[in-house]
This record gives C-alpha cells, structure tokens and sequence, in this order.
C-alpha cells in the first residue's frame, strides 16, 4: 500500500505545470481559448501517449497519470480536450479487442493528428449507459444510423465519432463515425464550462460494417470502463480546481478587510474553509482509490468510480458555491477566475451521471458483492 | 501508487483475524454486539487475553514490552478488532498515561508502573476537564500546592471516564498561576483510593454511568509522583495528544457496524418489501458508505505518509471530524430503522448485569439511547470545532 507518486510522475507533473503557466491566460472572459498549436505540443511532450501501452505507441502510463495531467490542468483551468479525446475517446480505443485497429487508431490519437469524440449522450436517456434512443438499422452489410446525441465534448473539432446506438435485438453498440458522412449534422456552441461542445443530428448516415467497434450488442464492456476513466479524470480535474480555489480564498480573505479586520480572522469564515478543505481531502482519498483500480477491470473500480462521483455531487457544490460566497460579489464578477473555476466546478458536479444515478450504481454493485467489513483496504 | 498490501501483512492480518475469532473472551463480544454496556472485568478479561498474546501494547517500544509493530501492523491490528465486534481497549492507561511514562518519566516510575499497565493490572482514569476548563483545557484550576516532599491537591475534575473502576488517576494540576495559562501546569500520578478523592456519577441521557465528577479535597500526593518537571504538564498533554490517533478514525469498527445496519435493514419490512430496498432509505445509505470509503483512504493515505518517514500533522484532525460523524451517522441509521420500536426504554437494560426480558427485537432497544451517548463522538478528545480551529491555523494558515 503506497500512494507516493514516482520521480517520473513529479517531473511529469512539474514540466506540465509550467506549460500552462507559459500557454494560458485568462482574457476578460475567462481563459483564453486552446490554440491548435498547442494539442502538438502536448503531443511532442507525450502527454497525449502517457495513459495507453507501450505496445499500442503508448508510454505505458495508467489512469494514475492521466490523474496527474487532469489535476495540472484542472488547477490552470486549460481548455485542452484531453478528457474528450484521451480519457474517453481513448478510453473506448485502449480496449478494443482488434489489435491492428486499436493501434492504429492509437496512433493516430496520440499524435494529435486525430480528434475523436464520444458521442453518447443523448436528451432522452439522462444519465443512461445502456440505452440510448439513436438506432443502428442493419442494410445488407450497412448500418444506418439515426437518432440526436448531445453534450459530445470538443465534437466542433472533432473528425470522428465513436456514436452509441442500439442493435435491434442484440443492444447497445459502438461505432466509429467519420464526421463528414452524409446525413451527419453537428451544431457546436461554447459549454458554460468554456469547453468546445456539440450536439450531434444522424439522419440515415449509412455506414459499412468495418465501422463496428465491437461486437454486436457488447458496446457497454467498452463504454462503461471508459466513463468511469472519465469520472476519475474530471475527478482529478475537481482536484486541481478546489485547490485553486481554497487558496484563492484563503488569499482574498486574509487581503480583504471589513470592521477594520482581514476578514479571515471570523471564525465562521475559517470553519467554511476547514469545511472546503475536508470535502478536497475527502475527494482525493476516493479519487486514489479509483485512479488505483481503474486498471483492474472488476466491480470494485466501478464501484470505487460512483463512490467518488457521489462525493462529488456535493463537493463540488461545497466547494465552489463557498468560494464564491467568501469572495462575496467578486465571486460573481465575470472578470474573475474564481467565477470560472466555479462553473466548470459546477459542471462537473453532473457530468457523466449526477450523485443519485451514482448512488443506485454503487448499491446494486454492492448488494452482488456483499459484505465488504472485512477487507483490509 | 498501490492498494497492495505485504503478503508480510496480509499473514499478520490473517492472525489477528484469527485471534480475535479464537482466543480473545467471546462473551465479550457478543454482549458489545449487543450493546450492552460491559463491566470492568469484560474490559479487564479482554485486555488480559489481548495481554497473554504480547499484543497489549501496540504501540509501545519492545523495550517496555510493546509489540514493535509497523504502523501498518497498528493500523491491521486495530481495523480488525473493531471489525471483529471486540471493544475497544480502555485507552487511558495503555495509549495514554503509559507513552507519557515511558517517553518522560524517571526509570523508577517507569519499572514501577509500566508492567501493571501492560498486565491490565491497575485500571487509569484521566483527569483532564473540569467544571470551566472543556474545549479551553489550560483554563484548568485544580490547583496543587507544594507542602514538603507532597503536593496538596484542590479542585474537581470533570466527564472523568470510568472513575468508579479507576485504581489510579494521570491527572493536569496547577502548581503555578501567575504566568501564562498553559505554563504552571504539572503532570501528576495518584491512586484513586487516596484520602480526600470523592467519585460522583454523572448519568448521562441515555442512562449509562461512563463518566464522573472527581472532587480533591486536601488531597497529598507525594512529589516522586510527578512526571518531568513541574510546570511542564502541559507539554506532556501535548506530546499525548499528537501521538495517540490511532484508533480515532475507527473505520474497521464503523464499516462493522455499517454491514449490521444492511443486515438489519434486509430484515426490517416495509410495505413494499425489505427497507433496504427503499429507493430513499439506501441513497442515503450510499452517502454515509462513500463517507466511509472516504475516510479509509484519508486514513490509508496518512499511513502511508507516516510510514515513508512523515509526520502526522494537523490532517488527523480530519480524522477526528470525520470518524465522529460517521459513528453518529450509524446510530441514526439505527434510530430510524427502529422506528417506534426504539421507543422502549428500559432503563437498567444497558447495565453490564441486567437480565430483564427486553420489549421488541434486540437491536431496537438500545437504539435510541446508543443515538444519545454517541453525542459524546463530537464533543471528547478535542470538540469537531476546536478540531476545525486546529486545521484552520495549523494546515490552512488562518
């Protein structure tokens, strides 16, 4: 049992926090946008290839160290789509059964070459993961595909889709979309997050067999780990963000004065921070535990992903609505970081399933696991 | 990063588990699981067995006659005597008097009291709060005035846990009020059956006597009683304060008691079918779960620190906070799944030697009054606010 990082994960750790200091900045509006220049650099830093095999052209990192890279980002507030592209995308890719294609399809990710997004969400399945409303109809040896996909991350820049869609008699299936197939439509807008985002229209976009990422019907083996990478990224996102946070409040209130005191001597105002405090230290705890099982697969990493994304649900909430309530009208000022760490904050206090959906996941893979009192760890 | 323990550590767990299942008193046991308040030889038979193991002092150097243990055997060892349902081990004499013994007391004192503590022999109180000394514990007054080879004792100690079994007191006196408060206190040792020492109980809500007020009146201790220097007590208090966590956070304990709730509540029937099964009932049992899981791993994350050569800083008040409300978060679990049938109160039913029949199923009755005396979890060893005041100066630089 260790939870120390490596020299390797420091020295990642420190070259990628001074990236961000030397590439973004925030404008009168929040952070200024991505520049495409800068997903190659991260490329060329092997950011892009930490988390995947060595075998698959990847540095043979683990969830671990995308826990690292979302952590820094999250802390600098960068617009980067590594949570789309890297964590989700990738996410799906890294598992592919395929070899030849999971490689290739690697590659190209990690190069920065390919943007690939997932398409899954949709307005009238919530937080659903095994059912979507989008269908795939079989043609011959085509499937046609219809249906409307919302919220798919950094999809404007996208030139592939992985989209959702259901197999009539066999279920939930994955497959690879190009994004200039016919009938495919894409509206793209700014997420209140400061994200690139998209809603996606498939009207009879007809595409061969070969876009199949899995079997018929098996595409939750290969969703449902991914998500649960992207719980643990945007997890570790949370974490560079309360730390942001905290210690911009903690600064504004030992500078601000009222009643002729730095307002940080109320002790009322000390205990909302103790209290902002303990929900951080609480997530990292659950985000260890799930960045450490992510790997293995088993129920105990599915269960460890909605425990820490319960806890989010409100430590989100804590965190960022108190920091805005300390730093008073500030907190609300457009001009102000902390008022843009607080809406990303608050976005990903829902992203991926909301607390309760998370809740009923953990407690119907706790009642077919049983009795846990007698684990060590 | 990994979750892997040792197979070094997972044989030791094994044994413990082992031990527990085995050769620790059963009866003890059970009647903790029924939560029925234990008498003195419960604890006295248990820490003997504990004691017969060479397992009474986990955290004792060998040469006193402790185990020698990492902090991951300290931290297998008491996760699984709480999950084994066992009691905890009275800390007074064994986690507190003993560290301060051995770390600052003079080769006599520690020949002359530290195997009756080991052996359970003696039975320690702690004389720490008074009627206007609580959170602001250097406010104490009990003054202790030097009279040839004695101190004389005046004053009165406060929620003194288990007096009426103490054989002796490690007790905060004032030898000196003329500086500052936290200077002029000493460290002193005394039998409890001393001339001038009166024990009143204080019953407490839920109708259980654990703690008492101790008056002093004109009571002498003899100077080689005193541990280290006078005026220096409140270093020592310090000292035992920041080095005796160990158990604080309780998690194997908890997660024990969390398993007991589903089991309860598998059992308990609603209209529609089993409590648990109550859409509304388990999305808050989720919540205290994950609080849980939280916990463990701040706990795990400490250890981990601590054994890689870190300090236990200011973080174990964390553990404080957190453990507190989550062993009053179980009795309110129980309170409310005993419904009306946590009404009965049956007032000598949680004395060690009641034999009355009780009204409704076991757990029910001692439902409400467990709720009531958990209160105590956010108040004892530090409140959760001053554990807050602790983290705001001493992590967050308040």
């Amino acid at each position: 049992m260790d939870f120390h990082f490596t020299d390797e994960q420091r020295l990642l750790r420190e070259t990628l926090s001074r990236f961000c200091q030397d590439h973004y900045r925030f404008g009168v509006q929040g952070q200024t946008a991505p520049r495409p220049g800068y997903w190659s650099e991260l490329a060329e830093l092997g950011v892009l290839a930490l988390p995947f095999q060595e075998a698959d052209g990847g540095l043979g990192g683990d969830m671990v160290d995308a826990m690292l890279v979302m952590e820094v980002f999250g802390k600098a507030l960068a617009p980067e789509p590594y949570l789309a592209n890297i964590v989700l995308a990738g996410g799906v890719l890294k598992r592919l059964s395929d070899k030849d294609r999971r490689q290739a399809l690697i590659g190209e990710l990690v190069s920065g070459e390919a943007r690939i997004a997932l398409a899954h969400a949709e307005a009238t399945n919530r937080d659903s993961l095994s059912h979507v409303d989008t269908t795939a109809r079989r043609e011959g040896n085509d499937f046609v595909l219809n249906g409307d996909k919302i919220a798919v991350l950094d999809g404007a820049h996208a030139d592939t889709f992985i989209v959702s869609a259901m197999v009539k008699g066999a279920g939930l299936t994955l497959f690879l979309v190009p994004a200039n197939s016919p009938g495919l439509s894409q509206q793209g807008y700014e997420g209140v997050d400061g994200f690139d985002t998209s809603n996606l229209g498939l009207a009879n976009v007809r595409i061969g067999e070969e876009a199949l990422l899995c079997e018929v019907g098996e595409g939750l083996d290969l969703l449902e780990p991914a998500i649960d990478d992207g719980i643990v990224a945007i997890g570790a996102e949370a974490i560079g963000i309360m730390s942001f946070l905290i210690e911009a409040t903690i600064d504004y209130t030992k500078t601000r004065k009222q009643f002729d005191v730095p307002i940080s001597s109320f002790q009322v105002l000390q205990h909302r921070m103790v209290d902002m405090f303990i929900e951080r230290e609480a997530t990292v705890s659950l985000l260890y535990k799930a960045a450490i099982l992510a790997g293995s697969g088993g129920p105990e990493a599915a269960k460890a992903a909605s425990a820490l994304k319960v806890h989010l649900g409100r430590a989100c909430r804590v965190v960022g609505q108190q920091a805005v309530q300390l730093h008073g009208g500030m907190g609300i000022a457009d001009e102000s970081p902390v008022a843009h760490y607080f809406k990303r904050l608050t976005i990903i206090s829902q992203q991926f399933g909301a607390a309760d959906t998370h809740a009923r996941r953990y407690a119907a893979i706790d009642r077919r696991s049983g009795d846990t009192s007698k684990q060590i760890a | 990063m990994n979750l892997e323990f040792s197979a070094e550590d997972i044989a030791f767990r094994d044994e413990v588990r082992q031990f527990f299942a085995t050769k620790y008193p059963q009866d003890v046991i059970a009647k903790n699981e029924a939560f029925v308040e234990l008498s003195k030889d419960d604890y006295v038979r248990a820490q003997k067995a504990l004691h017969a193991r060479g397992w009474a002092g986990p955290n004792w150097p060998v040469e006193y006659g402790g185990t020698g243990w990492s902090h991951t055997q300290r931290y297998i060892f008491f996760k699984e005597m709480g999950a084994s349902g066992a009691p905890w081990v009275s800390p007074f004499g064994l986690m507190m008097v003993a560290p301060v013994i051995y770390t600052f007391g003079t080769t006599e004192q520690k020949e002359r009291f530290l195997p009756d503590i080991l052996a359970s022999n003696v039975w320690w109180c702690q004389g720490y709060s008074e009627p206007g000394a609580g959170s602001d514990l250097a406010a104490l007054r009990t003054s202790a005035v030097r009279d040839g080879d004695h101190y004389v004792v005046n004053g009165a100690k406060m929620w003194t846990t288990y007096a009426q079994y103490a054989d002796w007191m490690f007790c905060l006196v004032r030898t000196d009020a003329s500086g500052r408060k936290q200077q002029g206190i000493t460290f002193l040792l005394f039998p409890m059956d001393s001339p001038g020492i009166t024990v009143r109980p204080i019953i407490t809500v839920d109708g259980t006597h654990e703690v008492n007020e101790v008056i002093f009146d004109n009571l002498r201790v003899p100077v080689e009683n005193r541990v280290g220097e006078e005026g220096k007590g409140w270093d020592y208090a310090k000292y035992l304060l920041t080095h005796e966590r160990t158990m604080v956070a309780d998690v194997g304990r908890s997660r024990h008691n969390v398993e007991r709730i589903k089991k309860i509540a598998a059992a308990e029937r609603t209209k529609s079918g089993a409590l648990i099964d109550d859409e509304l009932f388990r999305r808050r049992l989720v919540d205290l779960e994950v609080e849980l899981d939280a916990l463990e791993y701040t706990e795990l994350r400490l250890l981990s620190e601590i054994e890689t050569g870190g300090a236990p800083g200011a973080e174990s008040s964390i553990l404080k906070i957190k453990g507190a409300e989550i062993q009053q978060a179980i009795t309110e679990f129980l309170l409310e799944i005993a419904g009306n049938k946590a009404l009965p109160f049956v007032r000598d039913r949680m004395h060690p030697d009641w034999d009355g029949a009780p009204v409704g199923p076991d757990y029910a009755g001692m439902a409400a009054p467990r709720y009531f005396n958990f209160r105590k979890a956010s108040i004892y060893g530090g409140t959760n606010e001053i554990q807050k005041n602790i983290i705001a100066k001493a992590v967050l630089g308040l």
